[in-house]
């Protein structure tokens, strides 16, 4: 499902216009961004924990041409599932129909 | 300040910034959880745009160990959520990293690489261009000088050494038929070679040393076969040491003369000024020697007395003095070695010197 339908649907279940939902999501991102810069995590019960983790500065060597490269360190945005949500998506069974 | 903020603080700055009351925005945001939650059940994939894209994989069975038992269990196959972050997103997580960049700690950036391609393309393409014609030599360091115009200064003297390396190397290619033994060829452009390298590792990056070193290798080859082929070819090896020995100026290519370096040569070359000195003639010195019957040089002299060592041969030893193994023969007759595969250790050889019977009679 991609942005749109996404969006569709949560005004649909919202009775909301497309436009103010999408803004709201953006907003909300906003809203979790900010509170990751102020070094939190964010954890949604029954949904799972966003984090954001440093990663160190590597070196890598290039396969193809040998080289050595110094990766710089970064904030990466993590997503941890819930155990709620765990469960319920191992239970599913993989589809096949698609 | 908390280090875990739950869903009410996204709550509560969702209610601010999008300017709606706590109660819609409680209400939206537990909706907002739910369909992805909803959706990713049903259809296993679910992209927000500024968030990211929560996908299900499938992990397949494996097998594990109980970390308490020891036993071995199975881990069935399950599917396990994959959250990959938007860019927009990553970039503004990253923000306190964003100005650092990758770094290449192997030397160079693309941009002098690419140059060092050019500029061995060129010495390539020099090298080509002067084995056709070597009157145009200036022209290329001309031509190599304006195209590195735009590095330092010292780069134009750096290339002008270049072209004369290939003029060297002209010249050699320039004399099939004085016919030099490539020995001699590889020595000498060794030197210049030596020098150029050193000259430029001192102050160079590592890209120009390879291309100095691939241009010398490819000299140095073409040098061996260059005196390889014309040793099995059109051979007139003593031509040149007739000139040598008699010292013949108008004959000698003064290159020629500068390449030739190697010690025995040198001596010849000393012994051979000393006697023009003498203005010996060769007919009657001649003379004064046993001469093989029917042989194309005259034994004029001797040229070096050698006393045998444990693993010498006179065959090696006449291609190591005389550039030829045909030479063998005036040794053996010169110092009446009855079995050539049997010299006793200690025994003086006398190596003859040797000239074309043709330039001894006229």
């Amino acid at each position: 499902m991609n942005n749109r339908e996404f969006i569709d649907e949560m005004s649909a279940g919202l009775k909301m216009d497309s436009k103010e939902t999408q803004r709201l999501v953006n907003s909300m991102v906003d809203a979790m961004v900010s509170l990751f810069d102020e070094g939190n995590e964010v954890c949604v019960a029954g949904f799972g924990t966003f984090e954001v983790k440093k990663k160190n500065e590597r070196i890598i060597v290039h396969p193809g041409t040998g080289k050595r490269i110094l990766v710089p360190p970064k904030m990466v945005l993590n997503f941890k599932q819930s155990n709620v949500l765990k469960s319920q998506v191992k239970g599913k069974q993989s589809q096949s129909k698609e | 300040m908390p280090s875990r903020a739950v869903l009410q603080d996204i709550i509560n700055a969702l209610a601010e910034k999008g300017s709606i009351t706590k109660t819609q925005s409680d209400k939206f945001c537990r909706y907002f959880f739910n369909v992805i939650r909803e959706v990713l059940l049903r259809d296993s994939y679910v992209k927000i745009k500024g968030l990211g894209t929560f996908k299900l994989m499938t992990v397949n069975e494996r097998e594990s160990v109980d970390v308490n038992t020891g036993h071995r269990i199975e881990i069935s196959a399950h599917q396990r959520i994959v959250f990959t972050p938007d860019k927009s997103i990553a970039s503004r997580v990253n923000r306190p990293f964003e100005n650092f960049e990758t770094i290449d700690l192997d030397g160079p950036d693309k941009l002098e690489q690419d140059s060092a391609e050019e500029v061995v393309a060129q010495a390539a393409a020099v090298m080509n261009a002067s084995q056709d014609d070597d009157g145009e030599d200036t022209v290329h360091s001309v031509f190599l000088g304006e195209v590195n115009v735009g590095e330092e200064p010292s780069d134009v003297t750096k290339e002008s050494q270049e072209a004369s390396v290939v003029a060297e190397d002209n010249v050699t290619d320039e004399m099939p038929q004085e016919d030099i033994p490539s020995e001699d060829q590889q020595e000498t452009e060794a030197f210049p070679d030596d020098v150029y390298t050193e000259d430029i590792a001192s102050r160079r990056p590592w890209w120009k040393t390879v291309g100095c070193v691939l241009l010398s290798m490819f000299m140095l080859v073409a040098a061996y076969f260059m005196g390889y082929y014309k040793l099995f070819g059109d051979t007139d090896i003593c031509g040149l040491y007739k000139q040598l020995f008699v010292a013949d100026t108008s004959g000698v290519n003064a290159e020629i003369r500068e390449t030739v370096k190697t010690d025995t040569l040198v001596q010849k070359n000393d012994t051979a000024v000393a006697e023009i000195e003498k203005q010996v003639n060769w007919k009657a010195e001649a003379e004064k020697y046993e001469q093989l019957e029917g042989a194309d040089y005259l034994i004029v002299g001797d040229m070096e007395i050698h006393e045998m060592k444990n693993g010498e041969n006179v065959i090696r030893l006449s291609q190591k003095l005389y550039g030829s193994k045909d030479m063998a023969k005036y040794v053996i007759f010169h110092n009446h070695i009855s079995n050539p595969d049997l010299v006793h250790v200690g025994r003086k050889i006398v190596f003859p010197k040797l000239m074309k019977a043709e330039e001894v009679y006229n």
